[in-house]
């Protein structure tokens, strides 16, 4: 199976939220029920954000029109999953549950694996993964892999009548992509705009977007965070020196094997400090130390000295 | 402290030997109370706990122990990490709150002013872990500079861990945190656990006393609290000496 | 529509105007992006910037209500920019390439003369004939001056009229009108339709809409330049244009804006209805109506159709196809009233009930049947898949006419505000004293059957799921109704037992009515060879087949063809109906071969006007049908004669054979409200005259009358308001608030404001805004929205709102919420007795909590 990609073109999109809910029923995923459960957005966007049981939402934005014949740019975007090459969310997830589904390049969910440590939700440079609180468990697209391996497109895209959604081999996307590019600025979209080619290191969602990046939701040139980076960094880092401390300390422990010392007395009287095994004062009073640190570490080498072992 | 021998006045001779006869007639040891039942059970509850929270935060830390043992393995884990959390959380305050002057007397004594001898110690510390047979570390006061250093920095990942850990239980429970708060707040978790595993480790093997001139130590917090008299002035030899002249808190045994 | 779903690819201009398909026909459009990729300009005229619009090139805004005033502008365009400066070269014999004047002069009535007494009064609005007392007109002078009259020969083509078992009747006369194919006699229709849209100029135009002039030139230019020969614009249309007490004018104004720019009968061309799901076009086509039965043929009256004979003499045309009425007429009887429908008793026509049709008579159609309930004069009401309390204009009006009622029989899937109508937040249960019955409906998936979708196309569905518990067919409860009617009859006696026991109910299949058999009915069958009850039928291939002498029977001949296959006739795949070939071998997705399209398979209508007056295509890349000099080669079936007895029938002006004149009307005697489109404001207006005339709304509106329709003023009331549906909830929403994932997506009813209104009235998206008029007070969420934009009319600022209308008490799931058609008046077109639905005044405040 050659490199898939779900192509999203905006200028045959309606709009109409068949996307959002062919998910929701492919996926089973759940809608409250009860009567007035749901609150309304004040516009078309509801739910008004991804959340722990809805994977895909339809965004609309509006904007006065740059076209002369047209007063208002109502775009229409897809929030869900971008399937990035470079998948942050798939290499920070401790537990296998996010990965890159090798055969399509979709980043794919294996919920049973999820141990909701949320590092993906906090590595997406989208803002997509959920956490399900009911289900402790975090939820995302899943690229509808389980109907790619059988020869059918996601969910969301075969149930697009507009034919805005469109699934195949990822540069055949990224062709028509340019096609339909090209026919939105002979309309006259001067802000049309392919998305996903490289972003990530490719995306696996290519999008065309009739009016840029950010008039349909989308980031413009995302980045993996410098704190998912550091987060990353951080385990190898642990790991290296905590290691380290160990043989470290494994080293201490044998070079100060058999080390042994007199006991001590302190004489209140005197202020003298007594060794029991000698008999003899080591210290009189409690005055600061007078020898450099060289003579600290060298008095009692045994090289080239009278040596003595005695303490 | 040098081995040369230190000279003394006939005079004081004659006292030290007095002293060193009516003590083996005595028969005794000297001990000193070093910390206190609620000091000594505070440290080892949190201790436990922290040990625990590091063993089950490995299992989401590192990504092959948490395909080993499974989701609902870890399900579990999770879980207990949290409880213990709590417990780590909430005994330290606990027990400051029932003991304020406690608090106050740990942390002047972390802040405490270096003198000469505390820098002598802190420079000469890491050669001494090497060459413990060879070199002799001048004296130090109730908390050695190192000791404070490396304990300081056990409260300040402690209380980061706890208060990051906090924010995540909340976050994922009573109220749902951004992704970009989640993530700064788990790379600091991160960084405190770093901390925890590199200082906790090399506070466990001096203080538990894995490292041979520590040998004891283990009982200042997991015994009756006590120090031997040689221990004591080996180790904090200022403080000892001012304990045994002032008496109050030694105890003969 | 004339045409269908897939010919939309075929157009070169789209034209949405009361129609927002993409959000209410989403599958259907899908057509509409491929004519756009290739090269279709799309434009949107829409009071709001919708789904459509946004996948339009031109966006016109429009106040609601004024549609006329822009097609009339249209028409005047097109007149002064493209007839007339080049009727002169064209009679001269030069080539005009910008307009079909052959379409104009052949196939319409341009060249028509109307009678001399023909007259439009501007000062009072009126068109000849109007009588002060009735509100009604007399269109005697509207129609045309006559040249030669012909008489049917009865001996020959028309000796079927006279033979045995056809009852008597006196056949028309044809009279041939008077022409002048110069179009200069003052009048002639063009002249007339000429003078008559003087009036609309682009400045009075843009003062009565509220588009600027810039934006209108623009659109017309657009539009008009589908005139040139080859060319197509597809016109779209839905509620929006419809639903107004002037919709049937709406409608004409459409077919003369297409005909005058040669669009009807080619493809890509048009004037298409999109209708809805719940299969309103099978509705229309079965005669759901008061006015007509099943194929579009009158019921008996008590005026010019009180008896056969009566109905034969007024309805039969004088030439074209509609000669053959009477071989449908006695053909529906015989299915009807099967052997005891004879010669000698008119086949049973005086068992039919008879329709009230003097002015003074009682009237029943959908908003007086509410009127007549709140008079006491109807006491029983069976309320059959539709909801009223909900969907009904004023509807508080209807749910207080139904607590009059004795009783009322709902059936339908779920507990709708009708089957509740007591527990409505107005109402007193304790006040009604009314028995309600419930039947619970089988859903669509529950039942076989066969729906009509716009294009015409019938398209059988099996069943895949069994009714939910005791829900039922529709057909199987009308069964269990009707033979316990005749039990109670034959046991008990009854009033007027005759139509009763005498209809025809056979139906069965193993003792179970069945779908199937109806489906024989519909088709036709010869009577002689068939025996419904024994499962014996004698189908007939299609209606051409159908006699007036009582040897057929159909009960429904505009379908015929559709079941025409004795082979298998409880085969359902075996049928035309049930073709699933998508191969179009006509290049023009006519797909022939997929499922069946009423009349004959006809996939596009009346395209005989495809081609020029030598049978030659205007596009020769889009043939529908072209004489090759010996004969019509025919990719669509013919919607003309195109051979007599097997013999060819070379080309004529005969384009349009459903009218008696075959040519198509630019002006038409048979509307009841003028002969030409005119504009007059709708019912409650913001402005206080009519820029156009002296008559501030249509002299002929019905039932404005009516107390219960309390008018509004603008100084009360100052916005306009209009309602539709978005594409996540369908109509009463009985089904889609049943569809967790689609409340989800859709939870509120909402009303659409301007963000310039909303910053008057201190509104903000989501706010609670209460929305009221005389009729009715509702509360619903705010949607403050760039997409409805305050409108420069009469010179001044004039706001526009628009709610949607999905939500309502009786909700188990979902959003509870106010019915939003307590606000929509009950007035209807006097043609069509639809309501208005789409322009009314209101006002609007931010509510201040309370009731939801």
């Amino acid at each position: 199976m050659a490199e898939k990609a779900i192509l999203f073109d905006t200028s045959r999109c309606t709009g109409c939220h068949a996307c959002q809910i062919a998910c929701k029923c492919w996926n089973v995923l759940p809608s409250p029920t009860r009567l007035n459960e749901n609150t309304f957005s004040g516009t078309h966007q509801n739910p008004p954000d991804l959340n722990g049981a809805t994977r895909l939402i339809m965004t609309y934005s509006e904007a006065d029109g740059a076209l002369p014949n047209k007063p208002v740019a109502w775009a229409f975007g897809r929030r869900s999953c971008q399937h990035c090459t470079d998948a942050p969310c798939a290499s920070i997830c401790p537990s296998g549950t996010l990965y890159v589904h090798e055969e399509s390049g979709m980043v794919t969910v294996d919920a049973s694996k999820c141990v909701a440590c949320h590092y993906c939700v906090t590595a997406c440079p989208f803002d997509v993964p959920r956490y399900n609180g009911m289900q402790g468990k975090v939820n995302k697209c899943t690229g509808c892999v389980d109907r790619i391996e059988q020869g059918i497109a996601p969910a969301c895209v075969s149930t697009c009548q507009p034919e805005a959604l469109s699934f195949g081999d990822r540069d055949e996307m990224l062709a028509e992509a340019e096609k339909r590019l090209a026919m939105l600025k002979s309309r006259g979209y001067e802000h049309a705009v392919i998305y996903g080619a490289e972003e990530i290191g490719g995306l696996h969602v290519i999008q065309v977007f009739k009016y840029g990046v950010e008039a349909h939701g989308q980031v413009l040139d995302p980045k993996v965070s410098p704190i998912t980076t550091l987060t990353n960094i951080m385990k190898p880092v642990t790991g290296v020196v905590a290691g380290a401390t160990v043989i470290g300390l494994a080293v201490m422990f044998g070079l100060a094997a058999g080390y042994k010392r007199d006991k001590l007395a302190y004489n209140a009287e005197t202020e003298d400090t007594i060794s029991l095994e000698t008999g003899e004062v080591i210290k009189h009073g409690d005055g600061q130390d007078t020898e450099s640190v060289k003579e600290h570490i060298t008095c009692n080498l045994p090289i080239g000295k009278k040596g003595g072992d005695h303490e | 402290m040098s081995n040369a021998r230190v000279q003394v006045t006939p005079e004081q001779a004659a006292s030290d030997q007095r002293f060193l006869t009516a003590r083996k007639q005595k028969g005794t040891e000297r001990y000193i109370v070093r910390h206190s039942k609620q000091a000594r059970i505070t440290h080892d509850v949190t201790i436990i706990a922290c040990l625990l929270l590091c063993v089950t935060g490995l299992f989401v830390f590192v990504p092959p122990l948490t395909q080993l043992v499974g989701a609902d393995v870890v399900f579990v884990i999770r879980m207990s990490h949290r409880v213990i959390g709590v417990v780590f959380v909430a005994v330290p305050l606990i027990s400051a709150i029932m003991a304020p002057k406690g608090v106050a007397h740990i942390f002047k004594n972390l802040f405490a002013k270096w003198d000469s001898d505390d820098k002598k110690w802190m420079i000469l510390f890491f050669p001494y872990l090497f060459m413990a047979k060879w070199i002799h570390m001048p004296d130090q006061g109730e908390i050695k500079s190192g000791q404070r250093f490396a304990d300081g920095m056990l409260w300040f990942a402690g209380a980061l861990m706890g208060i990051t850990g906090m924010v995540m239980l909340l976050g994922s429970t009573v109220f749902t945190l951004g992704g970009d708060a989640y993530a700064v707040v788990l790379l600091l978790h991160d960084i405190g656990f770093f901390l925890i595993a590199v200082f906790g480790m090399a506070h466990i093997f001096l203080g538990a006393g894995i490292f041979q001139p520590y040998r004891g130590t283990h009982k200042l917090m997991f015994g009756d609290g006590l120090v031997s008299e040689s221990d004591a002035l080996y180790h904090w030899g200022h403080w000892a000496r001012k304990e045994l002249k002032n008496g109050k808190n030694v105890v003969e045994k | 529509m004339t045409s269908h779903w897939c010919d939309f690819r075929n157009t070169d201009v789209i034209l949405h105007c009361g129609s927002n398909s993409v959000e209410n026909h989403p599958v259907g459009s899908k057509w509409l992006n491929k004519a756009h990729e290739l090269g279709a300009k799309w434009i949107v005229v829409d009071p709001r910037y919708t789904r459509t619009a946004e996948m339009a090139d031109i966006y016109c805004p429009i106040r609601s209500g004024t549609d006329i005033a822009f097609y009339g502008g249209m028409f005047n365009y097109i007149i002064e920019r493209l007839i007339e400066p080049n009727l002169a070269d064209y009679l001269a014999g030069k080539e005009v390439p910008d307009y079909n004047f052959e379409y104009l002069l052949n196939y319409t009535n341009a060249s028509y003369l109307l009678d001399p007494e023909y007259d439009f009064d501007v000062e009072s609005g009126l068109f000849s004939g109007f009588d002060e007392a009735t509100k009604s007109y007399s269109n005697n002078s509207w129609r045309y001056q006559t040249d030669s009259v012909e008489e049917w020969d009865t001996t020959g083509a028309y000796a079927w009229a006279v033979a045995d078992g056809v009852p008597e009747f006196t056949p028309p006369v044809v009279k041939h009108p008077k022409r002048d194919m110069t179009l200069a006699d003052p009048m002639c229709v063009y002249q007339q339709l000429k003078n008559h849209y003087t009036r609309y100029d682009l400045d009075t135009v843009c003062n009565i809409c509220g588009m600027d002039k810039e934006t209108l030139e623009l659109v017309y230019e657009t539009y008009s330049a589908t005139a040139a020969p080859g060319k197509a614009g597809m016109i779209l249309y839905a509620l929006g244009q419809t639903q107004h007490t002037y919709g049937a004018q709406n409608t004409r104004a459409m077919s003369v804006m297409q005909l005058l720019l040669g669009n009807v009968g080619v493809p890509g061309g048009g004037v298409n209805a999109l209708r809805g799901e719940p299969n309103v076009q099978g509705a229309t086509d079965m005669g759901m109506l008061v006015n007509e039965q099943p194929g579009y043929l009158k019921w008996a009256n008590t005026t010019d159709r009180s008896s056969l004979r009566k109905w034969l003499e007024s309805q039969t045309n004088s030439d074209g196809y509609y000669t053959n009425k009477p071989k449908f007429m006695i053909s529906a009887l015989k299915e009807w009233f099967g052997d005891a429908a004879t010669v000698d008793n008119d086949y049973g026509y005086d068992w039919w009930p008879k329709v009230p049709s003097k002015k003074t008579d009682p009237d029943y159609t959908h908003v007086s049947t509410f009127e007549l309930m709140s008079q006491d004069v109807i006491k029983g009401f069976f309320c059959w898949g539709m909801n009223p309390c909900h969907s009904a204009p004023n509807a508080s009006n209807v749910r207080r006419a139904m607590a009059n009622l004795d009783w009322l029989v709902v059936a339908d899937l779920v507990a709708t505000e009708s089957a509740t109508f007591w527990k409505a937040p107005d109402m007193n249960p304790a006040d009604i004293n009314t028995t309600v019955y419930f039947l619970p409906a089988a859903l669509i998936y529950e039942k076989p059957g066969i729906v009509v979708n716009s294009g015409r196309w019938l398209q059988y569905r099996y069943q895949s799921l069994e009714p939910w518990e005791e829900a039922k067919p529709d057909f199987e409860m009308c069964d269990l109704l009707w033979t316990e009617i005749c039990r109670l009859y034959e046991d008990e006696d009854g009033a007027n037992p005759d139509p009763i026991l005498n209809t025809k109910w056979d139906y069965y299949i193993d003792g179970k009515i069945d779908p199937r058999t109806v489906a024989w009915a519909l088709n036709g069958y010869r009577i002689s060879d068939s025996n419904l009850a024994e499962g014996k039928v004698d189908l007939l291939p299609s209606y051409s087949k159908l006699a007036a002498d009582g040897s057929t029977a159909c009960a429904m001949w505009i379908y015929s063809g559709f079941w025409n296959n004795n082979n298998a006739p409880l085969d359902p795949s075996a049928q035309p109906v049930g073709r699933r070939d998508n191969n179009d071998e006509s290049g023009l997705g006519l797909y022939s071969n997929w499922a069946f399209s009423w009349p004959a398979n006809r996939r596009i209508l009346y395209n005989r006007n495809s081609a020029d007056m030598n049978g030659k295509p205007w596009a020769a890349d889009k043939k529908l049908v072209e004489w090759t000099g010996e004969k019509w080669d025919l990719v669509d079936q013919a919607d003309f004669v195109a051979a007599n007895n097997g013999v060819p029938v070379p080309p004529d002006d005969k384009s349009f054979f459903m009218l008696w004149e075959q040519n198509a009307r630019l002006e038409s005697y048979g509307m009841v409200d003028g002969p030409l489109p005119e504009f007059y404001e709708p019912f409650e207006s913001p402005v206080g005259e009519n820029l156009l005339n002296g008559a501030l709304s249509s002299p002929c509106m019905s039932f404005a009358e009516y107390e219960s329709t309390k008018h509004g003023d603008a100084s009360d009331y100052p916005i306009v308001a209009t309602t539709y549906s978005v594409t996540e909830q369908w109509q009463g929403g009985g089904q889609t608030r049943m569809c967790p994932a689609l409340v989800e997506a859709m939870p509120a009813q909402f009303i659409e404001i301007s963000e310039e209104l909303a910053a008057e009235k201190g509104i903000e998206s989501g706010d609670k805004v209460r929305v009221f008029n005389n009729r009715g007070s509702v509360e619903v969420a705010a949607v403050v929205t760039k997409r409805v934009k305050p409108l420069q009319v009469h010179g001044g600022q004039q706001h526009l709102v628009g709610l949607t209308h999905h939500y309502s008490w009786a909700g188990v799931f979902g959003t509870e919420a106010a019915t939003v058609n307590d606000l929509t008046p009950n007035v209807v077109d006097p043609n069509s007795f639809t309501p208005e639905y789409k322009a009314f005044l209101v006002n609007i405040e931010k509510a201040t909590g309370g009731e939801r």
